[in-house]
């Protein structure tokens, strides 16, 4: 057998070589929008999954360009990346679904200042995202979700929503339930929640090409505290 | 006056397939493109060296992947306003970007020998002052390149027990709208700015005496404002360091280099992260791109994201407590 390091090297090789990509070089890619930096959840995990190999990345950018180049055995994101066109075609199919208190999804709202949105007049505002899928695949999904075109104004960590809204950059932003809260005790604004009736699926797995049983046991034994900060406290195979 | 202080043509990085191998082509052979034909979507990125610049231009070359080709003249302290004057003629752009200083006060000059006000739409990115800028130039907008106060001190609070709610700054007039607008959005934070003015021409004992009477003020920290006139190294040495030695609360920078432990300054200090500055600028083209590129805007935005770095030791050294589970929200830690 060889070592993690020795695989990545192989690969690399094969990968000049016949100009095409590999999987195993790495065992687990992780995109995952966090409070914490990605070096430290890929610490965590690791801590987790000593036998994993793991690299978490911190821009949806550089994941995409990374299973693109290299794919590794599985991945780890939420679920509309792990269900991305750029995703599937490599292809990697679901594998294990997280899910919080029985929910495989999440409430998503609009949180603005001061005063609630008028989802009657929301073409006319400016919304802001977290990235997770780039600028146009971003606005598509929004557009899809809301069944409007929607004008949204894009981060890239989710600590950079609340400037969006001090700054007046965006008049509301879309996030899950659990970022409202986590707002709410960061921010001395009167952040103000308006339902949208939308859900989003939660952290989910996919593997590439075939199950492999020492990553599926990782992640589904991860601790209270990781699964936590993947927004999950369970994991469950695809059926 | 000198004109070959560009380099050439240095990144086509990004571009529809047939635009790209054309452009690279035209440039590998050291043909020049027809004035005439304008490329479609070509953006010009003026741009010193430097990898905070580089990773600007990654942010925005992976953000419009697909939609823009993207070309980068590097240029230097000495480039003179007709270098851009040939490089706009010779590769005329849909738009213009302009990193740093150095290349918009060459831009700034080039506007200025112009009869016509024709000029192609351009945005400045991680330029300082950029409003004061702004004012002489046409056609331009941009991303302010200094932090809010409100989106360090918000941070601070996070990771510090004591409470945030009284900031001291000291600064020069230039700078009052600058504070003014930082002091807006400090109150919407429930901080208060407990600002001190000093006029454009300062001294060491000017501003000794000014940091003296600051400090006591009951402030929970201090901001330091990006500011060369206050932090030149002569005041460094004579006022802040020494005034500051028995101040024990954080005191945030706006340099990196600032928080060095033997320097014993700042505490906390935040920058533009610049590969978002990067995407924050992509947004903002994308926008005027839609709008057939035309911007109809005076729009200027404050920087969105940052990178931190929290200088612990220092911070343990002045017995100020951390919440240690919020540590790993930051970007260094210099332990």
């Amino acid at each position: 057998m060889f070592s993690h390091s020795q695989s990545f090297i192989i690969a690399i090789i094969t990968y000049f070589i016949i100009g095409l990509p590999m999987a195993n070089a790495i065992d687990l890619y992780v995109f995952y929008p966090t409070d914490i930096r990605p070096k430290s959840l890929q610490k965590k995990i690791n801590s987790n999954c000593p036998n994993i190999n793991t690299v978490a990345f911190g821009r949806i950018v550089d994941f995409y360009r990374e299973i693109d180049k290299l794919p590794p055995k599985a991945i780890l994101s939420l679920k509309p990346v792990v269900s991305h066109d750029k995703v599937t075609k490599i292809p990697y199919t679901s594998h294990l679904n997280g899910s919080k208190q029985g929910q495989y999804n999440e409430e998503y709202i609009l949180v603005s200042i001061d005063k609630p949105v008028n989802l009657k007049h929301l073409e006319q505002l400016k919304i802001g995202v977290l990235d997770i899928l780039g600028r146009r695949e971003m606005k598509r999904f929004v557009n899809k979700l809301f069944k409007k075109p929607i004008n949204i104004k894009r981060v890239i960590k989710t600590e950079d929503f609340l400037p969006l809204l001090t700054f007046k950059l965006a008049d509301a932003i879309f996030v899950s339930k659990t970022t409202f809260k986590k707002l709410q005790k960061k921010s001395k604004q009167t952040l103000i929640a308006t339902p949208t009736g939308i859900h989003i699926g939660l952290a989910v797995t996919g593997i590439y090409k075939q199950k492999n049983d020492e990553i599926t046991q990782c992640i589904k034994n991860m601790n209270r505290q990781t699964n936590m900060l993947l927004g999950v406290d369970h994991w469950e195979a695809q059926p | 006056m000198k004109t070959k202080c560009f380099s050439s043509i240095t990144q086509v990085l990004h571009s529809r397939t047939l635009s790209f191998i054309l452009l690279s082509l035209s440039l590998l052979l050291g043909m020049s493109i027809s004035h005439s034909e304008q490329m479609d979507n070509t953006i010009l990125i003026f741009s010193p060296r430097g990898n905070n610049f580089q990773d600007t231009i990654k942010g925005l070359s992976d953000d419009l992947a697909g939609d823009a080709i993207i070309i980068t003249k590097w240029m230097n302290n000495t480039t003179e306003n007709d270098s851009i004057a040939q490089s706009i003629k010779k590769i005329n752009p849909r738009l213009l970007v302009f990193l740093g200083n150095t290349p918009l006060q060459a831009y700034t000059r080039y506007q200025k020998q112009q009869t016509n006000n024709n000029f192609t739409p351009a945005i400045a990115l991680a330029t300082l002052h950029l409003d004061r800028q702004l004012k002489y130039l046409k056609n331009t907008i941009g991303i302010r390149y200094e932090i809010p106060a409100v989106t360090s001190l918000v941070q601070l609070r996070t990771i510090v027990k004591a409470p945030i709610k009284r900031v001291g700054v000291i600064y020069r007039q230039w700078m009052n709208d600058f504070i003014a607008q930082n002091k807006a959005y400090c109150k919407q934070e429930d901080i208060e700015l407990i600002a001190i003015k000093m006029p454009n021409s300062t001294s060491i004992n000017k501003l000794s005496y000014q940091l003296k009477h600051l400090l006591h003020k009951n402030i929970d920290a201090l901001w330091v404002v990006n500011d060369n006139g206050l932090l030149h190294a002569r005041f460094i040495q004579n006022v802040w360091v020494p005034l500051l030695k028995n101040f024990n609360k954080p005191v945030v920078v706006g340099i990196q280099k600032l928080t060095k432990t033997n320097l014993n300054f700042g505490i906390f200090s935040v920058e533009a992260d610049h590969y978002a500055l990067g995407v924050q600028g992509a947004e903002m083209i994308a926008e005027i791109m839609a709008n057939g590129w035309k911007i109809d805007t005076h729009k200027v935005e404050p920087p969105v994201s940052i990178n931190n770095i929290l200088n612990v030791k220092l911070s343990n050294k002045k017995n100020i407590l951390l919440n240690q589970q919020k540590l790993e929200q930051l970007d260094t830690l210099i332990q």
